[in-house]
Protein backbone atom coordinates (compact mmCIF):
# COMPACT_ATOMS: atom_id res chain seq x y z
CA UNK A 1 0.00 0.00 0.00
CA UNK A 2 2.27 2.78 0.69
CA UNK A 3 4.31 1.95 -2.68
CA UNK A 4 1.49 2.67 -4.16
CA UNK A 5 0.81 5.39 -1.92
CA UNK A 6 4.18 7.35 -2.70
CA UNK A 7 2.72 7.57 -6.46
CA UNK A 8 -0.51 9.31 -5.39
CA UNK A 9 0.96 11.35 -2.93
CA UNK A 10 3.57 13.03 -4.81
CA UNK A 11 0.79 13.54 -7.50
CA UNK A 12 -1.19 15.37 -5.11
CA UNK A 13 1.73 17.59 -3.72
CA UNK A 14 1.60 18.51 -7.09
CA UNK A 15 -2.17 19.01 -7.99
CA UNK A 16 -4.86 19.26 -5.23
CA UNK A 17 -6.86 17.32 -7.85
CA UNK A 18 -4.60 14.55 -7.41
CA UNK A 19 -5.84 14.61 -3.74
CA UNK A 20 -8.93 12.75 -5.02
CA UNK A 21 -6.87 9.40 -5.57
CA UNK A 22 -6.30 9.21 -1.80
CA UNK A 23 -9.62 9.90 -0.64
CA UNK A 24 -10.90 7.61 -2.61
CA UNK A 25 -8.47 4.83 -1.26
CA UNK A 26 -8.94 6.15 2.29
CA UNK A 27 -12.53 7.54 2.75
CA UNK A 28 -14.04 4.39 3.82
CA UNK A 29 -11.35 3.25 5.87
CA UNK A 30 -11.61 6.63 7.69
CA UNK A 31 -15.20 6.33 8.21
CA UNK A 32 -14.95 3.11 9.77
CA UNK A 33 -12.66 3.67 12.31
CA UNK A 34 -14.27 6.99 12.64
CA UNK A 35 -17.49 5.19 13.51
CA UNK A 36 -15.94 2.65 15.82
CA UNK A 37 -14.81 5.31 17.94
CA UNK A 38 -17.77 7.88 17.86
CA UNK A 39 -20.49 5.40 17.60
CA UNK A 40 -22.78 7.91 15.35
CA UNK A 41 -22.98 8.15 11.74
CA UNK A 42 -23.51 11.65 11.76
CA UNK A 43 -20.26 12.13 14.03
CA UNK A 44 -18.08 9.70 11.92
CA UNK A 45 -19.51 12.16 8.91
CA UNK A 46 -18.72 15.41 11.09
CA UNK A 47 -14.95 13.65 11.35
CA UNK A 48 -14.27 12.23 8.54
CA UNK A 49 -15.04 15.22 6.89
CA UNK A 50 -12.52 17.69 9.13
CA UNK A 51 -9.72 14.68 8.69
CA UNK A 52 -9.86 15.06 4.67
CA UNK A 53 -9.99 18.74 4.68
CA UNK A 54 -7.14 19.18 6.86
CA UNK A 55 -5.14 16.80 4.92
CA UNK A 56 -5.56 18.44 1.69
CA UNK A 57 -4.86 21.65 2.99
CA UNK A 58 -1.71 19.93 5.06
CA UNK A 59 -0.49 17.72 1.98
CA UNK A 60 2.44 20.18 1.12
CA UNK A 61 3.57 19.67 4.75
CA UNK A 62 3.33 15.43 4.35
CA UNK A 63 7.19 14.17 5.05
CA UNK A 64 6.33 10.84 6.17
CA UNK A 65 6.91 7.91 4.23
CA UNK A 66 3.69 6.66 4.72
CA UNK A 67 0.93 8.32 4.10
CA UNK A 68 -1.43 5.87 6.14
CA UNK A 69 0.32 7.01 9.26
CA UNK A 70 -0.05 10.27 8.86
CA UNK A 71 -3.49 10.39 7.81
CA UNK A 72 -4.53 7.87 10.84
CA UNK A 73 -2.31 10.46 12.58
CA UNK A 74 -4.75 13.27 11.94
CA UNK A 75 -7.97 11.20 11.82
CA UNK A 76 -7.16 10.28 15.37
CA UNK A 77 -6.29 13.87 16.63
CA UNK A 78 -9.83 14.60 15.60
CA UNK A 79 -11.52 11.81 17.29
CA UNK A 80 -9.69 12.90 20.43
CA UNK A 81 -10.76 16.63 19.90
CA UNK A 82 -14.31 15.60 19.14
CA UNK A 83 -17.06 14.45 22.41
CA UNK A 84 -18.24 11.68 23.27
CA UNK A 85 -22.38 11.50 22.71
CA UNK A 86 -24.08 10.83 25.65
CA UNK A 87 -24.06 7.42 26.94
CA UNK A 88 -28.06 7.61 26.04
CA UNK A 89 -27.73 8.54 22.57
CA UNK A 90 -28.47 6.07 19.69
CA UNK A 91 -27.91 6.08 16.29
CA UNK A 92 -30.77 5.49 14.88
CA UNK A 93 -29.43 4.94 11.07
CA UNK A 94 -27.92 1.92 12.40
CA UNK A 95 -29.98 0.86 15.19
CA UNK A 96 -33.27 0.71 13.21
CA UNK A 97 -32.77 -1.77 10.24
CA UNK A 98 -35.67 -2.65 8.63
CA UNK A 99 -36.65 -5.66 10.00
CA UNK A 100 -37.43 -3.62 13.14
CA UNK A 101 -36.12 -4.80 16.71
CA UNK A 102 -37.64 -4.35 19.32
CA UNK A 103 -37.82 -1.80 21.94
CA UNK A 104 -36.82 -4.03 24.54
CA UNK A 105 -34.07 -4.92 21.92
CA UNK A 106 -32.70 -1.87 20.98
CA UNK A 107 -32.15 -0.87 24.50
CA UNK A 108 -30.45 -4.26 25.45
CA UNK A 109 -28.05 -3.52 22.09
CA UNK A 110 -27.22 -0.13 23.58
CA UNK A 111 -26.70 -1.22 27.29
CA UNK A 112 -23.81 -3.97 25.43
CA UNK A 113 -22.49 -1.22 23.30
CA UNK A 114 -22.21 1.00 25.86
CA UNK A 115 -20.39 -1.54 27.92
CA UNK A 116 -17.97 -2.24 25.63
CA UNK A 117 -17.23 0.77 24.80
CA UNK A 118 -16.40 2.06 28.47
CA UNK A 119 -14.35 -1.42 28.71
CA UNK A 120 -12.19 0.28 25.79
CA UNK A 121 -11.55 4.18 27.51
CA UNK A 122 -9.84 1.37 30.05
CA UNK A 123 -6.97 0.75 27.23
CA UNK A 124 -3.75 2.32 26.79
CA UNK A 125 -4.06 4.60 24.06
CA UNK A 126 -2.56 2.25 21.48
CA UNK A 127 -3.78 -1.06 22.24
CA UNK A 128 -7.30 0.98 21.35
CA UNK A 129 -5.90 2.07 18.64
CA UNK A 130 -4.97 -1.42 17.29
CA UNK A 131 -8.75 -2.68 18.38
CA UNK A 132 -10.49 0.21 16.74
CA UNK A 133 -8.68 0.15 13.36
CA UNK A 134 -9.18 -3.64 13.17
CA UNK A 135 -12.52 -3.21 13.75
CA UNK A 136 -12.79 -0.68 11.28
CA UNK A 137 -11.53 -2.82 8.83
CA UNK A 138 -7.84 -2.00 8.62
CA UNK A 139 -5.16 -5.35 7.78
CA UNK A 140 -2.56 -5.59 10.53
CA UNK A 141 0.23 -4.29 8.09
CA UNK A 142 -2.41 -1.66 7.38
CA UNK A 143 -2.73 -1.20 10.95
CA UNK A 144 1.19 -1.38 11.68
CA UNK A 145 2.26 1.27 8.67
CA UNK A 146 -0.30 3.56 10.44
CA UNK A 147 1.04 2.87 14.23
CA UNK A 148 5.14 2.40 12.94
CA UNK A 149 4.53 -1.20 14.35
CA UNK A 150 5.68 -4.70 12.57
CA UNK A 151 2.78 -6.93 12.32
CA UNK A 152 3.98 -9.27 15.23
CA UNK A 153 3.80 -6.40 17.48
CA UNK A 154 0.20 -5.37 16.34
CA UNK A 155 -1.10 -8.58 17.05
CA UNK A 156 0.93 -9.32 20.58
CA UNK A 157 -0.36 -5.34 21.38
CA UNK A 158 -4.00 -6.71 19.97
CA UNK A 159 -3.47 -9.60 22.23
CA UNK A 160 -2.83 -7.69 25.40
CA UNK A 161 -5.72 -5.35 24.37
CA UNK A 162 -8.42 -8.23 24.23
CA UNK A 163 -7.31 -10.25 27.41
CA UNK A 164 -7.07 -6.50 29.41
CA UNK A 165 -11.00 -6.15 28.19
CA UNK A 166 -11.97 -9.60 28.69
CA UNK A 167 -11.36 -8.96 32.73
CA UNK A 168 -12.77 -5.51 32.58
CA UNK A 169 -16.35 -7.04 30.41
CA UNK A 170 -16.12 -9.96 33.13
CA UNK A 171 -15.91 -7.34 35.58
CA UNK A 172 -18.79 -5.52 34.54
CA UNK A 173 -21.15 -8.53 33.67
CA UNK A 174 -20.29 -9.61 37.52
CA UNK A 175 -21.70 -6.17 38.84
CA UNK A 176 -24.42 -6.33 36.66
CA UNK A 177 -25.38 -10.22 37.95
CA UNK A 178 -24.78 -8.73 41.52
CA UNK B 1 6.57 -12.70 25.70
CA UNK B 2 5.84 -16.41 25.37
CA UNK B 3 5.65 -18.67 22.78
CA UNK B 4 2.18 -19.66 23.80
CA UNK B 5 1.32 -15.73 24.07
CA UNK B 6 2.39 -15.30 20.50
CA UNK B 7 0.58 -18.68 19.24
CA UNK B 8 -2.91 -16.92 21.06
CA UNK B 9 -1.47 -13.67 19.47
CA UNK B 10 -1.50 -15.14 15.74
CA UNK B 11 -5.17 -17.10 16.30
CA UNK B 12 -6.69 -14.21 17.40
CA UNK B 13 -5.59 -12.56 14.13
CA UNK B 14 -7.19 -15.35 12.14
CA UNK B 15 -10.21 -15.07 14.08
CA UNK B 16 -10.66 -11.45 14.13
CA UNK B 17 -10.00 -11.13 10.32
CA UNK B 18 -12.34 -13.84 9.68
CA UNK B 19 -14.94 -12.11 12.02
CA UNK B 20 -14.85 -9.48 10.21
CA UNK B 21 -15.82 -11.29 6.41
CA UNK B 22 -17.99 -13.51 8.88
CA UNK B 23 -19.86 -12.99 12.29
CA UNK B 24 -20.49 -16.43 12.54
CA UNK B 25 -17.08 -17.60 11.87
CA UNK B 26 -16.06 -20.48 14.03
CA UNK B 27 -12.52 -19.38 16.48
CA UNK B 28 -9.46 -21.53 15.66
CA UNK B 29 -9.72 -24.67 18.31
CA UNK B 30 -6.36 -23.88 19.85
CA UNK B 31 -7.30 -20.13 21.06
CA UNK B 32 -8.67 -19.56 24.32
CA UNK B 33 -12.40 -19.47 24.36
CA UNK B 34 -12.76 -16.58 26.56
CA UNK B 35 -10.11 -14.20 23.89
CA UNK B 36 -12.44 -15.82 20.99
CA UNK B 37 -15.49 -14.33 22.75
CA UNK B 38 -13.96 -11.07 23.43
CA UNK B 39 -13.25 -10.64 20.17
CA UNK B 40 -17.38 -11.82 18.89
CA UNK B 41 -19.02 -9.05 21.18
CA UNK B 42 -16.59 -6.33 20.49
CA UNK B 43 -16.99 -7.31 16.60
CA UNK B 44 -21.21 -7.95 17.62
CA UNK B 45 -21.27 -4.49 19.15
CA UNK B 46 -18.59 -2.01 17.28
CA UNK B 47 -18.97 -3.36 13.81
CA UNK B 48 -18.63 -0.24 11.98
CA UNK B 49 -21.31 0.84 8.80
CA UNK B 50 -19.94 1.92 5.57
CA UNK B 51 -20.11 5.45 4.83
CA UNK B 52 -23.03 6.42 2.43
CA UNK B 53 -22.19 6.91 -1.12
CA UNK B 54 -23.97 10.51 -1.09
CA UNK B 55 -21.94 11.33 1.40
CA UNK B 56 -18.88 10.02 0.19
CA UNK B 57 -19.59 11.79 -2.94
CA UNK B 58 -21.02 15.13 -0.93
CA UNK B 59 -17.51 15.09 0.47
CA UNK B 60 -15.35 14.64 -2.66
CA UNK B 61 -16.80 17.45 -4.11
CA UNK B 62 -16.56 19.78 -1.58
CA UNK B 63 -12.80 18.71 -1.78
CA UNK B 64 -12.42 19.39 -4.87
CA UNK B 65 -14.06 22.60 -4.22
CA UNK B 66 -11.63 23.61 -1.43
CA UNK B 67 -8.89 22.52 -3.83
CA UNK B 68 -9.92 25.19 -6.86
CA UNK B 69 -10.65 27.70 -3.39
CA UNK B 70 -7.52 27.02 -2.79
CA UNK B 71 -6.07 28.00 -6.57
CA UNK B 72 -7.89 31.62 -6.66
CA UNK B 73 -7.18 34.95 -5.08
CA UNK B 74 -8.66 36.53 -2.37
CA UNK B 75 -10.78 38.79 -5.01
CA UNK B 76 -11.45 35.29 -7.44
CA UNK B 77 -12.65 33.06 -4.15
CA UNK B 78 -15.24 36.08 -3.31
CA UNK B 79 -16.50 36.07 -6.83
CA UNK B 80 -16.23 32.68 -7.08
CA UNK B 81 -18.49 31.81 -3.88
CA UNK B 82 -21.17 33.95 -5.16
CA UNK B 83 -21.13 31.98 -8.95
CA UNK B 84 -20.73 28.12 -7.24
CA UNK B 85 -17.74 27.09 -6.60
CA UNK B 86 -16.59 25.59 -10.00
CA UNK B 87 -17.37 28.11 -12.48
CA UNK B 88 -14.99 29.77 -13.98
CA UNK B 89 -15.19 33.93 -13.61
CA UNK B 90 -14.03 36.25 -16.13
CA UNK B 91 -11.90 38.94 -15.76
CA UNK B 92 -13.53 41.29 -18.04
CA UNK B 93 -16.45 41.44 -15.19
CA UNK B 94 -14.69 41.62 -12.26
CA UNK B 95 -15.47 44.74 -11.40
CA UNK B 96 -18.90 44.39 -11.51
CA UNK B 97 -19.10 41.03 -9.77
CA UNK B 98 -16.73 42.64 -7.00
CA UNK B 99 -19.11 45.32 -6.45
CA UNK B 100 -22.39 42.93 -6.78
CA UNK B 101 -21.11 41.19 -4.19
CA UNK B 102 -19.56 43.85 -1.98
CA UNK B 103 -23.51 44.95 -2.56
CA UNK B 104 -24.81 41.65 -1.06
CA UNK B 105 -22.48 41.48 1.68
CA UNK B 106 -23.80 45.24 3.00
CA UNK B 107 -27.61 43.75 2.38
CA UNK B 108 -26.99 40.53 4.01
CA UNK B 109 -25.05 41.74 7.15
CA UNK B 110 -28.01 44.63 7.46
CA UNK B 111 -30.53 41.73 7.04
CA UNK B 112 -28.83 39.52 9.35
CA UNK B 113 -28.85 41.92 12.07
CA UNK B 114 -32.65 43.07 11.30
CA UNK B 115 -33.43 39.30 11.79
CA UNK B 116 -35.73 39.28 8.49
CA UNK B 117 -33.68 37.12 6.18
CA UNK B 118 -33.12 33.84 6.18
CA UNK B 119 -31.21 32.33 3.72
CA UNK B 120 -32.18 28.95 2.64
CA UNK B 121 -29.33 26.50 1.19
CA UNK B 122 -30.20 23.31 -0.13
CA UNK B 123 -29.25 20.66 2.35
CA UNK B 124 -27.81 18.50 -0.43
CA UNK B 125 -24.75 21.37 -0.48
CA UNK B 126 -23.75 20.89 2.34
CA UNK B 127 -21.97 17.04 2.66
CA UNK B 128 -22.04 16.96 6.41
CA UNK B 129 -24.07 15.54 8.81
CA UNK B 130 -27.90 15.62 8.66
CA UNK B 131 -28.07 17.73 11.99
CA UNK B 132 -25.23 20.45 10.17
CA UNK B 133 -27.56 20.07 7.27
CA UNK B 134 -30.52 21.44 9.11
CA UNK B 135 -28.45 23.40 11.12
CA UNK B 136 -26.64 25.07 8.19
CA UNK B 137 -29.87 25.69 6.28
CA UNK B 138 -30.55 28.46 8.34
CA UNK B 139 -27.18 29.83 8.96
CA UNK B 140 -26.70 33.13 7.78
CA UNK B 141 -26.46 33.99 4.28
CA UNK B 142 -24.19 32.10 2.36
CA UNK B 143 -21.81 35.30 1.55
CA UNK B 144 -21.13 35.41 5.50
CA UNK B 145 -20.70 31.30 6.23
CA UNK B 146 -17.78 29.75 7.76
CA UNK B 147 -18.82 26.11 7.88
CA UNK B 148 -18.86 25.66 11.67
CA UNK B 149 -20.77 29.10 11.97
CA UNK B 150 -23.60 27.48 13.19
CA UNK B 151 -26.78 29.90 14.22
CA UNK B 152 -30.44 28.95 15.69
CA UNK B 153 -33.12 28.73 13.26
CA UNK B 154 -36.20 28.55 12.81
CA UNK B 155 -37.19 24.85 12.34
CA UNK B 156 -40.62 26.01 10.79
CA UNK B 157 -39.17 27.04 7.64
CA UNK B 158 -36.46 24.45 7.57
CA UNK B 159 -38.30 21.82 7.80
CA UNK B 160 -39.88 21.46 4.40
CA UNK B 161 -35.93 21.57 2.97
CA UNK B 162 -35.46 18.53 4.90
CA UNK B 163 -37.81 16.65 4.59
CA UNK B 164 -38.28 15.40 8.35
CA UNK B 165 -39.94 16.59 10.94
CA UNK B 166 -38.50 18.53 13.46
CA UNK B 167 -39.70 18.63 17.01
CA UNK B 168 -37.99 21.90 19.01
CA UNK B 169 -38.28 24.17 21.38
CA UNK B 170 -39.27 27.35 20.92
CA UNK B 171 -38.29 28.96 23.80
CA UNK B 172 -35.15 27.41 25.60
CA UNK B 173 -34.29 28.02 29.12
CA UNK B 174 -32.23 30.91 28.93
CA UNK B 175 -30.09 29.37 31.96
CA UNK B 176 -28.87 26.64 29.33
CA UNK B 177 -26.15 27.98 27.20
CA UNK B 178 -27.57 25.59 24.65
CA UNK B 179 -30.54 23.85 24.04
CA UNK B 180 -31.93 20.64 25.45
CA UNK B 181 -32.07 17.95 23.39
CA UNK B 182 -35.65 17.68 21.47
CA UNK B 183 -35.86 14.49 19.05
CA UNK B 184 -38.63 12.94 17.09
CA UNK B 185 -37.97 9.17 17.03
CA UNK B 186 -40.67 7.20 15.36
CA UNK B 187 -44.48 6.29 14.83
CA UNK B 188 -46.04 4.61 18.14
CA UNK B 189 -48.24 1.63 17.24
CA UNK B 190 -46.38 0.74 14.53
CA UNK B 191 -42.70 0.40 15.81
CA UNK B 192 -40.18 1.22 14.01
CA UNK B 193 -41.41 1.98 10.92
CA UNK B 194 -38.25 2.85 8.15
CA UNK B 195 -38.65 6.26 7.23
CA UNK B 196 -40.40 7.58 9.62
CA UNK B 197 -37.34 7.99 11.44
CA UNK B 198 -36.49 11.12 11.78
CA UNK B 199 -33.57 13.40 14.01
CA UNK B 200 -35.29 17.04 15.26
CA UNK B 201 -32.45 18.58 16.61
CA UNK B 202 -32.40 21.87 14.82
CA UNK B 203 -30.50 23.37 17.01
CA UNK B 204 -26.31 23.02 16.84
CA UNK B 205 -24.22 25.45 17.92
CA UNK B 206 -20.48 26.55 18.67
CA UNK B 207 -19.82 27.28 22.56
CA UNK B 208 -17.95 30.25 22.85
CA UNK B 209 -14.47 28.77 23.76
CA UNK B 210 -15.07 25.55 22.82
CA UNK B 211 -14.43 23.00 20.07
CA UNK B 212 -15.43 21.24 17.96
CA UNK B 213 -19.39 22.01 17.98
CA UNK B 214 -21.34 20.24 20.63
CA UNK B 215 -24.80 19.24 19.06
CA UNK B 216 -28.12 18.37 21.22
CA UNK B 217 -29.34 15.60 19.65
CA UNK B 218 -30.28 12.35 21.39
CA UNK B 219 -32.09 9.18 20.45
CA UNK B 220 -34.30 6.94 22.61
CA UNK B 221 -35.97 3.91 22.71
CA UNK B 222 -39.67 3.31 23.84
CA UNK B 223 -40.08 2.53 27.31
CA UNK B 224 -39.34 -0.77 27.83
CA UNK B 225 -41.56 -2.79 29.62
CA UNK B 226 -38.64 -5.06 31.04
CA UNK B 227 -37.98 -1.46 32.98
CA UNK B 228 -40.87 -1.11 34.40
CA UNK B 229 -39.37 -2.43 37.58
CA UNK B 230 -36.89 -0.08 38.17
CA UNK B 231 -39.14 2.92 39.10
CA UNK B 232 -35.66 4.92 38.78
CA UNK B 233 -35.66 4.07 34.64
CA UNK B 234 -39.50 4.12 33.62
CA UNK B 235 -42.18 5.72 35.24
CA UNK B 236 -45.39 7.12 33.93
CA UNK B 237 -46.13 11.13 34.16
CA UNK B 238 -48.93 13.60 33.28
CA UNK B 239 -47.76 16.81 31.41
CA UNK B 240 -49.31 19.97 32.20
CA UNK B 241 -51.26 19.87 29.42
CA UNK B 242 -52.66 16.17 30.73
CA UNK B 243 -50.74 14.31 28.02
CA UNK B 244 -48.92 11.00 29.27
CA UNK B 245 -45.24 10.85 29.11
CA UNK B 246 -42.46 8.80 30.15
CA UNK B 247 -39.68 9.93 32.21
CA UNK B 248 -36.45 8.48 32.76
CA UNK B 249 -33.66 8.91 35.26
CA UNK B 250 -30.11 8.12 34.79
CA UNK B 251 -28.20 9.04 37.29
CA UNK B 252 -24.79 7.79 35.92
CA UNK B 253 -25.32 10.29 32.69
CA UNK B 254 -24.14 13.42 31.77
CA UNK B 255 -27.72 14.00 30.59
CA UNK B 256 -29.46 12.11 33.07
CA UNK B 257 -33.22 13.21 32.59
CA UNK B 258 -35.49 12.34 29.73
CA UNK B 259 -39.13 12.80 28.97
CA UNK B 260 -40.75 10.86 26.21
CA UNK B 261 -44.33 11.57 24.70
CA UNK B 262 -46.62 10.76 21.84
CA UNK B 263 -47.93 13.56 19.80
CA UNK B 264 -49.35 13.42 16.27
CA UNK B 265 -47.44 10.44 14.87
CA UNK B 266 -44.01 10.95 16.59
CA UNK B 267 -42.36 9.50 19.84
CA UNK B 268 -40.80 12.80 21.46
CA UNK B 269 -38.18 12.52 23.67
CA UNK B 270 -36.50 15.55 25.70
CA UNK B 271 -33.34 15.29 27.69
CA UNK B 272 -31.52 17.74 29.90
CA UNK B 273 -29.73 17.85 32.90
CA UNK B 274 -32.20 20.42 34.08
CA UNK B 275 -34.28 18.50 36.79
CA UNK B 276 -36.42 16.62 35.92
CA UNK B 277 -39.77 18.83 36.61
CA UNK B 278 -38.10 21.14 34.46
CA UNK B 279 -37.91 18.48 31.49
CA UNK B 280 -41.12 18.16 31.79
CA UNK B 281 -42.17 21.40 31.49
CA UNK B 282 -40.22 21.52 28.54
CA UNK B 283 -41.96 18.40 26.68
CA UNK B 284 -45.16 20.54 27.10
CA UNK B 285 -43.47 23.33 24.92
CA UNK B 286 -42.23 21.08 22.50
CA UNK B 287 -43.58 22.01 18.65
CA UNK B 288 -43.66 19.90 15.72
CA UNK B 289 -43.01 20.42 12.57
CA UNK B 290 -44.48 17.89 10.67
CA UNK B 291 -42.73 16.26 7.64
CA UNK B 292 -43.30 18.18 4.67
CA UNK B 293 -43.36 16.94 1.12
CA UNK B 294 -41.04 18.94 -0.84
CA UNK B 295 -39.81 22.53 -0.74
CA UNK B 296 -42.86 24.09 -2.22
CA UNK B 297 -44.71 22.96 0.96
CA UNK B 298 -45.60 25.67 3.81
CA UNK B 299 -43.69 25.86 6.13
CA UNK B 300 -46.00 27.40 8.93
CA UNK B 301 -47.40 24.46 9.51
CA UNK B 302 -46.21 23.33 13.17
CA UNK B 303 -48.44 21.73 15.32
CA UNK B 304 -48.91 22.85 18.99
CA UNK B 305 -49.04 19.96 21.14
CA UNK B 306 -52.22 21.02 22.27
CA UNK B 307 -53.60 20.22 19.12
CA UNK B 308 -52.94 16.71 18.91
CA UNK B 309 -55.31 14.12 21.42
CA UNK B 310 -53.92 13.80 24.48
CA UNK B 311 -53.18 9.98 26.00
CA UNK B 312 -55.42 8.61 28.89
CA UNK B 313 -55.10 10.34 32.68
CA UNK B 314 -53.42 10.02 36.04
CA UNK B 315 -51.70 11.54 38.82
CA UNK B 316 -48.60 14.05 38.13
CA UNK B 317 -45.32 11.89 38.61
CA UNK B 318 -47.30 8.21 39.35
CA UNK B 319 -46.05 4.71 38.37
CA UNK B 320 -48.11 3.55 36.26
CA UNK B 321 -46.43 1.17 33.75
CA UNK B 322 -46.42 1.56 30.27
CA UNK B 323 -49.36 0.22 28.55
Amino acid sequence: MADDDAALVAAARANAAGFAQLYERYVGRIYRYCYVRLGSRERAEDATSEVFLNALRARASFRSSVFAAWLFQIAHNVVLNTPRRPLHSLDLAADLPDAGPSPDLLAETRLQREAVRAALDTLPDQQRSIVELQLAGWADDEIGQALGKRVGAVRMLRYRALDRLRQVLAGQDGEGTA
Amino acid sequence: MTANAERQADLLAAYAAALAHDDAASPPAELEPALADTARRLQRCLEPVEPQPAFVAALEEQLRAVAAHARLTGAQRLLVQEGGWGRAVSSRRWSLLLLAALLALVMAGTAVASGSLLHLQRPEQRPIGRSTVMAFAGAVPWILCQPVAFQPLDPARVAPLTGRPIAYLPRPPASLDAPPEVSLIGTPGAWPQPGAIAWGAPCRRPLPGRRPYPDHRTGRALPRHGAADDPRRERTVHLSDERRGYASTYPEWSVPNTVAFAADRYIITVASDLPTASVEQLAAAVLVVPAATGPTADATTAIHPAQVAPNAGGARGDRDRPA
